[in-house]
């Protein structure tokens, strides 16, 4: 399963990031390893910089300063073309979809591969074959097969989350930053996107991190779990039996503001085992629902 | 236990994906229809391209004779400085006056349109079709008529715009009360108001602001209108661009010109002003000039406005203990404070009548000359209902023909050259801020021509006929353009630009799939407005020899050919009317 064991994904280093001339701390010197392969799932309240870290991975932010390196780059140096070769590497699902509603299904999972072809495109006919059908079985892989030319703005919200995991996958990314991806749709409904999403993920050898709100879900699909506490990371551990729900409730919601114990709740800083076998997690999943 | 929710049904495998008529979107009757009007489009443009003899190089090719024009222009001179300036100024109070004249009539008029007031279609119906014909005849063409009632002056030209305008303005009035809120409406009515209090206290208040907005706006058209009328003999400056224009005096007739663009860039950059201190909005022209004055003028109301906001709460506290102690109001109490934006809109309301007062004055124009021209009106508008067309030849078909082919061919020039302006002058999407800074500038500067000024300096250095016509409606449409297309470019949310960049594409790629695909519809109704523009301004070029229908409009009513000019016009409101309803349709069907 983990073929790429071994190789470290993301490496980030004594990230600091600040906001309006240093009076708004997002991120206040974050450092973890994520080793290929791995499924981390990092929680933490709104505003506590989940979405910040996921965006300096890709390049939308750069860091104040610290060091962020995806797959050997150092992501915040990179600029123009060698930046987009990086971010065709990496996948990003948003909370929003960001997908063009006015567009077929089926054009929206295309525009994933806008990154290994050259020139515009316009329409679904300005794509090969070969790109058709490539996103006509992301499309299916995604159970939206049967809607590749329809309006994607007529989809449900998870329907449409699904097309941008499409859209995602149609990369053929080896990471996959997902932020916050199940934030506005209900639980039912926010449970198959997630298995959408990591069966492909897990299916493919790609490294996900994932921002989630749901402590739940976390403990389902990871085998890592770092969580954030305004801009501090307060948790770091790999999912197993004794990474209670109670206890991660205990870090994520109760964790005194003035972070006097923070060393009590810091887990060693050894990258997760990522040899859980996953199967069982779904299971597990499964059951808890 | 709870049970277990199922997991999402994925389709099988076995569910043949790789047919191939599943890898292109099927064909269905609407994007049928939507794909053959485009080729139509197309087609009809490529026509007009070769019978017209004009292409997008054409301005490149004709260098030559356009720049021998210059340097005969060249250098402008101002005779009669004291009469153009004069003429100025009646265009001016021209535009002013047409305007109120225009507000009078269409308030009424847009509340018997608007469906949510009045409840009789017959009525309701009269009012729309009042709006449509008005808006439909052209002012020139309205002025041609109004010369005939009230002879050669400044009168004929206010009517006209007035008379033209109440189109707009009705149209935009009733729909503006069509989509009030119908809560303070019921509000008022539970009270027990009568039905015109009704209006004046449910309905007035929410459509103010837009009346104002709506009307400036108007004003500013009218402006440019009014600099042209002259040239049917309706008042104002055109008199200069025409007499010039006749006696071939060309340095004459490009320092007219000179005057006109200035005036209307003062002007445009007035009613930017007054547009962000009486409504309070920040001006929607983004060049730097216009934007630089309406910052600085927004800022101050918004600093005063926070002050009032700030300051009120402070002196009701002050007030109330002793005023229940005295037992009787106060009468400062009993009046609004005087603040910014009360003052602001007394001034202008206070610049409103000055100005109104002024311009009789001024164009020594009489509402008893009004009133005595009034009862030739109907006569005149009944001689214009065409009983005969004998006089119908092949020609007119020629004519019309030509005309709408101009407007083909303008609207597609324009079109080639305005997408990639667009795309220069809209904020999110242009390379550069100083690209986006000087589109913009350009854009407004190009604004500032009136079509048919430039058209006739090509009529001058091209000879009569379309092609100079089209040119010059092309270089008018061109500015509009851009400037809509910047416009709806700029509205476009960056969720899904943000989706596409996150894949790795280029700005190139990300610029055509993440914003061109959002921006399309309104590219598409944007464009189709300007086709629909460009054929109602064909109709009239002919008026200084630039092709189409316009020239046998004016040789008709300058020898009294009222059937003629009648059917022209019954002819021309048919054609007008059915490219609005196509371009309604063809708009409602992209979202």
């Amino acid at each position: 399963m983990n073929a790429v064991n071994g190789g470290v994904a993301v490496s980030v280093r004594d990230v600091v990031k600040t906001f309006d001339n240093g009076r708004v701390r997002a991120l206040d010197g974050v450092s973890f390893d994520v080793p290929a392969g791995q499924l981390a799932v990092i929680i933490g309240l709104s505003g506590s910089g989940k979405s910040t870290l996921l965006r300096h991975l890709n390049g939308m932010h750069t860091a104040t300063s610290g060091s962020v390196e995806v797959m050997g780059n150092d992501v915040g140096s990179l600029r123009g073309k060698q930046l987009r070769a990086v971010r065709r590497d990496i996948g990003f699902v948003f909370q929003s979809f960001n997908i063009a509603g006015r567009m077929s299904c089926l054009e929206n999972v295309m525009t994933g591969a806008l990154g290994r072809i050259r020139g515009p495109r316009y329409g679904v006919l300005s794509y090969s074959k070969t790109l058709r059908q490539e996103a006509l079985d992301q499309l299916e892989r995604v159970g939206l097969g049967d809607r590749a030319f329809q309006r994607t703005d007529t989809l449900s919200g998870g329907q449409q989350q699904r097309i941008a995991i499409a859209r995602t996958l149609m990369q053929r990314p080896r990471i996959v930053l997902a932020d916050e991806p199940v934030a506005s749709l209900d639980p039912e409904i926010s449970g198959q996107v997630m298995d959408v999403l990591f069966r492909s993920c897990i299916e493919d050898n790609i490294t996900v991190l994932c921002s989630l709100h749901q402590v739940d879900l976390a403990l389902g699909w990871a085998n890592r779990l770092i969580a954030l506490r305004d801009g501090k990371v307060v948790l770091d551990a790999p999912v197993d039996e004794s990474l209670t729900h109670d206890r991660v409730m205990e870090v994520y919601q109760r964790l005194d503001p003035t972070g006097e114990k923070t060393a009590e709740y810091q887990a060693p800083r050894v990258p997760a085992d990522t040899g859980t076998p996953v199967g069982l997690q779904l299971a597990a999943r499964a059951a808890h629902y | 236990m709870t049970t277990i929710a199922p997991p999402e049904p994925r389709t099988a495998p076995t569910s043949d994906p790789g047919s191939p008529q599943r890898l292109r979107p099927p064909l269905r009757w609407r994007r049928g229809v939507l794909n053959a009007l485009i080729v139509a489009f197309v087609l009809v443009a490529i026509y007009a391209f070769v019978d017209i003899g004009v292409n997008p190089l054409t301005l490149y090719f004709e260098r030559d004779d356009i720049g021998n024009l210059l340097s005969r222009m060249w250098a402008p001179r101002l005779d009669n400085v004291s009469s153009v300036m004069s003429h100025a100024l009646d265009t001016f109070f021209m535009a002013f006056a047409g305007t109120v004249f225009a507000f009078v009539l269409a308030l009424p008029l847009a509340f018997l349109a608007a469906r949510n007031i009045t409840s009789n279609s017959a009525v309701r119906a009269v009012a729309r079709a009042v709006i449509v014909l008005t808006r439909a005849l052209p002012d020139l063409v309205l002025a041609l008529i109004f010369v005939r009632v009230w002879s050669i002056g400044v009168l004929p030209g206010i009517v006209a715009l007035g008379i033209h305008s109440v189109g707009m303005l009705g149209k935009l009035f009733a729909d503006a009360i069509e989509e009030i809120d119908e809560g303070p409406r019921d509000g008022v009515a539970a009270t027990g108001a009568s039905r015109i209090q009704e209006l004046t206290g449910g309905v007035l208040p929410q459509i103010v602001p837009g009346l104002i907005a709506v009307t400036l706006y108007r004003l500013d058209i009218n402006f440019r209108s009014a600099t042209l009328l002259g040239i049917v003999g309706a008042g104002g400056i055109g008199l200069d661009i025409k007499v010039a224009q006749g006696a071939l005096d060309y340095p004459q007739l490009l320092g007219v010109t000179l005057v006109i663009i200035a005036m209307i860039v003062v002007f445009e950059l007035i009613s930017t002003g007054v547009r962000s201190v009486v409504l309070g909005q920040e001006s929607d022209d983004r060049s730097w000039l216009s934007r630089l004055i309406a910052r600085r003028l927004t800022n101050t109301v918004a600093t005063h406005k926070s002050a009032a906001i700030d300051g009120e709460p402070i002196d009701d506290d002050q007030h109330r203990p002793e005023t229940p102690s005295v037992g009787k109001a106060r009468t400062a109490d009993l009046r609004p404070p005087w603040n910014r934006e009360r003052i602001t809109m007394y001034a202008f309301a206070v610049v409103c009548v000055l100005m109104l007062v002024l311009a009789p004055i001024k164009t020594g124009v009489s509402v008893i000359e009004f009133i005595t021209g009034l009862p030739d009106i109907p006569t005149t508008f009944w001689r214009l209902v065409p009983t005969d067309f004998s006089w119908w030849d092949s020609t007119y078909t020629q004519r019309f023909v030509e005309t709408v082919l101009m407007g083909f061919a303008a609207t597609a020039l324009a079109l080639i050259f305005a997408i990639p302006t667009g795309f220069l002058a809209a904020r999110n999407v242009a390379p550069a801020r100083w690209v986006y800074g000087v589109a913009r500038t350009f854009i407004l500067g190009m604004r500032a021509l009136p079509d048919l000024i430039v058209a006739v300096i090509f009529v001058a250095a091209l000879g009569l006929g379309p092609k100079p016509g089209v040119l010059a409606l092309a270089i008018g449409l061109y500015a509009f353009a851009s400037k809509l297309f910047a416009d709806s470019i700029e509205e476009v949310s960056e969720g899904p630009r943000d989706g596409i960049r996150s894949t790795g594409a280029s700005p190139v790629q990300e610029s055509f799939t993440g914003v061109l695909s959002q921006a399309m519809p309104s590219l598409a109704g944007n464009s189709l407005y300007l086709l629909d523009i460009a054929i109602r301004s064909s109709t009239i070029l002919g008026i200084v020899g630039g092709g189409g229908i316009g020239f046998v409009l004016i040789s008709a009513s300058r020898l009294l050919m009222w059937d003629v000019l009648g059917g022209l016009l019954a002819i021309t409101f048919v054609l007008v009317y059915a490219i609005e309803l196509l371009s309604g349709w063809v708009r409602k069907q992209l979202i």
